[in-house]
């Protein structure tokens, strides 16, 4: 990143005990990358190596009133920090490592209300590592949920544990909790620590890189794809994760992915269909506009009702590999799909802690947006881990930038509106219960 | 107004001494003929005033030594460092004692006025030492890493600062006589001369002060800053405050103290204040600020200074001799300049 500021980058290293946090910062001190880096951690003598400066800090947890805004701070972080800005010896880096336990927020927090925090150094990123092995059993803890959402980067560590398609489902399901974090695998912690380090990922310039990806609809399927249909075919599966799973058959005009595309709104409309008993294997699923919910507690063949052999295009609310489907035909042969896609899915298994992106073009009024957000921070910060916009104000030819921690907002104008492209605002709230549709009507309140 | 510049200051007005890094904090000698100074990492050095001189350069403690007190009875030097360990030094560097407090950080360290208690926070705990280094008591119930500690001038009472208020406690014991509580995190303390008061800065940008005989509190607000510089004058009667650009100092005399008394604001400095000091001998406040200026202050008659010195790396630390005549500035890039004020 090209940038002026002076200022120290802090990176704050957050993940379970056990996820490869010290594997991590082990390679990071001794990767030649000539920079001088000081460490602060918690867990006392984790770090085994012989280096110029690690210090350990034990977790002080206090309460600051920042004007008329209450937020948490880590206090022994403002003493070290404040030492460490006192020696002649400057530091390139400094890194500070996080309980497992520990949520993200508090050392967020305090370069946010310490104007001399502000002044030396410059939050760079939170970098969460997850144990791709063990991860499952903690995604209960609110600690696992938090640190996820608060990361700008996420490493999925130790993935040589788990095999692919479970890597790609728990990649979904932390994207489905904080859709902005760059996702990388990793074995042994093992990554290019230009992606964990400078990440700029509580810059204001930064915060105009709202990745698009999850501006995308989410939909109440996950997948879809396209099958050449005869009759007497039979969709078959095994016992999955879930006891059932929504599917509906859709007929289609032809092989490719537009034709896919095209059936994608039937889809929807099928979904949406509440009377849908459960069908036992043996019966018959048909491309009727019924939603069918197929009961899979012990797995089961259900015959494809088409009147006329032809293209179908078969939606299911789950992946088929997490069920072991396919599409048996008459024959017993096994029938491939011509096309396919994985879709956001709506219901995400369901993690209370999402991300909720909102684009929109046309310009805000300034009064309300300022009403909305301070209303929305005062009501809704404790439950706001992370929040960022890129926003056109009406009569501002520059954009309007921000980003947040809970309560507390940082914000600035960045760069100007060029004429020949759309004033499209982007916002995305990471938090705990967020009601999309209550957001995105609150924003769209504000336009002119 | 009377200037003077950095260039002419070693030759004309007193000697300059280069420590190792930022100058943390410094203390005379109770018979004001030494300086101590201790730099963020380096060791600490003994100074003579007359001359500059280098009496001793002490490396007192593993990690570096954090803070200073002399006795005022023995004219010995204590130390507490980040090894969590408190150590006594003779005036010329000779090693007496080490007591090991607790391994978190000592933050502070504080002879009482008769030179017989050494109170010592590290942490959350707070240990009372005898001249001896011998532990007469210790606490462990803070919630918080105590920041500072104060005696009362007479010594029969010590204060101790951390995230929640204040606990006074009795020389004698470990358990809290008082304790004033407020929501923020106490940063520094100061008992006035006078025994009356104890100010107290807060990270929240906020000073209080405190009636010491009922425990009575008042609040003020409006710092830019966390407040982190505290004086008081000879008298006890004016308290100065940082907490930003702008020095503040405030009249505590009659019954209500400073309660509904506008302070005197004194403006000038176009940086943060990071050092206050009082002249033992007259109502002349010195003020040091990250841009480098010291200013002198006479609030009580004047709104300028008085007087202006410019240094070039930002102030960090000032003490006045025990004679009034002169000022030791202490400065990040870890210098410490002796000014005297006589010439």
């Amino acid at each position: 990143m090209v940038t002026n500021d002076r200022r120290i980058p802090v990176t704050v290293l957050t993940g379970f005990l056990g996820s490869g946090k010290t594997t991590l910062l082990n390679r990071i001190l001794t990767e030649q990358h000539g920079q001088r880096i000081a460490v602060i951690e918690n867990e006392f003598g984790e770090v085994g190596i012989d280096h110029e400066l690690v210090i350990n800090a034990d977790e002080e947890i206090f309460e600051m009133n920042n004007g008329c805004i209450c937020c948490t701070v880590r206090g022994d972080l403002i003493r070290i920090l404040e030492n460490l800005m006192k020696r002649r010896e400057r530091f390139d880096r400094i890194l500070i490592e996080t309980t497992g336990m520990a949520e993200p927020g508090p050392v967020a927090q305090t370069f946010f209300v310490d104007p001399e925090m502000q002044e030396n150094m410059r939050l760079d990123g939170i970098v969460t590592i997850v144990d791709a092995k063990h991860v499952e059993q903690h995604f209960e803890s609110d600690e696992v949920r938090t640190q996820i959402a608060f990361a700008d980067v996420i490493l999925l560590n130790k993935v040589d544990l788990v095999d692919q398609a479970a890597q790609d489902s728990l990649e979904r399901r932390i994207q489905a909790m904080n859709a902005q974090a760059q996702i990388y695998r990793s074995i042994a912690a093992d990554v290019d620590l230009r992606k964990v380090l400078d990440v700029g990922g509580f810059d204001l310039e930064h915060a105009m890189a709202i990745d698009p990806k999850f501006l995308e609809p989410e939909y109440p399927f996950e997948w879809g794809g396209v099958f050449q249909l005869d009759s007497g075919s039979s969709f078959v599966c095994a016992a999955g994760p879930d006891p059932a799973m929504g599917l509906c058959l859709v007929p289609v005009a032809g092989e490719g992915e537009s034709e896919l595309a095209d059936g994608v709104e039937t889809a929807v409309a099928y979904f949406s269909d509440r009377d849908h008993p459960l069908t036992a294997p043996g019966e018959e699923v048909g491309a009727d506009g019924r939603r069918y919910d197929l009961d899979l507690a012990d797995g089961g063949s259900f015959p494809l009702a088409v009147t006329s052999p032809g293209i179908y295009a078969i939606f299911t609310e789950h992946l088929p590999e997490e069920f072991d489907a396919r599409v048996v035909r008459a024959d017993g042969s096994t029938a491939d799909w011509t096309s396919a896609r994985e879709y956001r899915p709506d219901h995400e298994h369901d993690d209370e802690v999402a991300s909720v992106g909102i684009e929109t073009v046309g310009d805000v009024d300034w009064e309300r947006l300022q009403a909305w957000l301070n209303s929305l921070l005062m009501t809704r910060g404790p439950d706001l881990y992370r929040s960022k916009g890129v926003i056109a104000v009406a009569g501002q030819k520059r954009r309007f930038v921000f980003q947040g921690v809970h309560m507390l907002l940082d914000t600035s104008l960045a760069e100007p509106w060029s004429d020949d492209e759309p004033r499209t605002s982007r916002l995305v709230f990471i938090g705990r219960d967020l009601d999309r549709a209550l957001l995105q009507q609150g924003f769209e309140q504000c336009l002119v | 107004m009377p200037r003077v510049s950095a260039d002419g200051l070693a030759s004309d007005f007193g000697w300059s001494v280069s420590l190792t890094d930022h100058v943390g904090s410094i203390a005379l000698s109770p018979d004001g003929e030494r300086v101590a100074a201790v730099g963020t990492t380096g060791p600490i050095a003994i100074i003579a005033i007359a001359d500059g001189e280098v009496i001793t350069t002490i490396d007192a403690h593993a990690s570096a030594a954090t803070t200073i007190a002399w006795n005022p009875r023995t004219g010995f030097l204590a130390s507490g460092g980040q090894d969590g360990k408190v150590n006594e030094w003779s005036a010329e560097g000779a090693p007496r004692w080490s007591t090991l407090v607790q391994t978190a950080w000592v933050e502070a360290l504080t002879w009482d006025r008769q030179g017989r208690n050494l109170a010592a926070a590290s942490g959350r705990s707070l240990a009372m030492l005898d001249a001896d280094g011998a532990t007469r008591w210790s606490a462990d119930d803070d919630v918080s890493t105590i920041t500072d500690l104060a005696w009362h001038p007479e010594g029969n009472a010590l204060a101790s600062i951390a995230y929640g208020g204040i606990a006074l406690r009795e020389a004698t014991g470990p358990n809290p006589t008082r304790r004033v509580a407020w929501t923020g995190s106490g940063l520094c303390l100061a008992w006035s001369p006078d025994g009356r008061f104890i100010a107290a800065g807060d990270q929240d940008a906020t000073v209080y002060i405190i009636f010491a005989k009922t425990g009575r509190k008042l609040q003020m607000w409006g710092f830019p800053r966390k407040v982190r510089e505290l004086a008081w004058n000879r008298s006890g009667r004016w308290l100065a405050t940082g907490g930003g650009d702008t020095p503040t100092v405030w009249d505590t005399s009659g019954k209500n103290g400073p309660e509904g008394r506008a302070p005197i604001s004194l403006e000038g400095h176009e940086g943060t204040v990071r050092a206050l000091a009082w002249s033992p001998t007259d109502d002349i406040l010195a003020s040091g600020c990250d841009d480098g200026i010291v200013h002198l202050w006479s609030p009580s008659s004047r709104e300028d200074p008085v007087a202006t010195v410019e240094l070039s790396d930002a102030i960090t630390a000032i003490s006045w001799l025990l004679n009034g005549s002169g000022l030791l500035i202490g400065d990040a890039d870890g210098e410490l300049r002796f000014l005297d004020l006589r010439r």
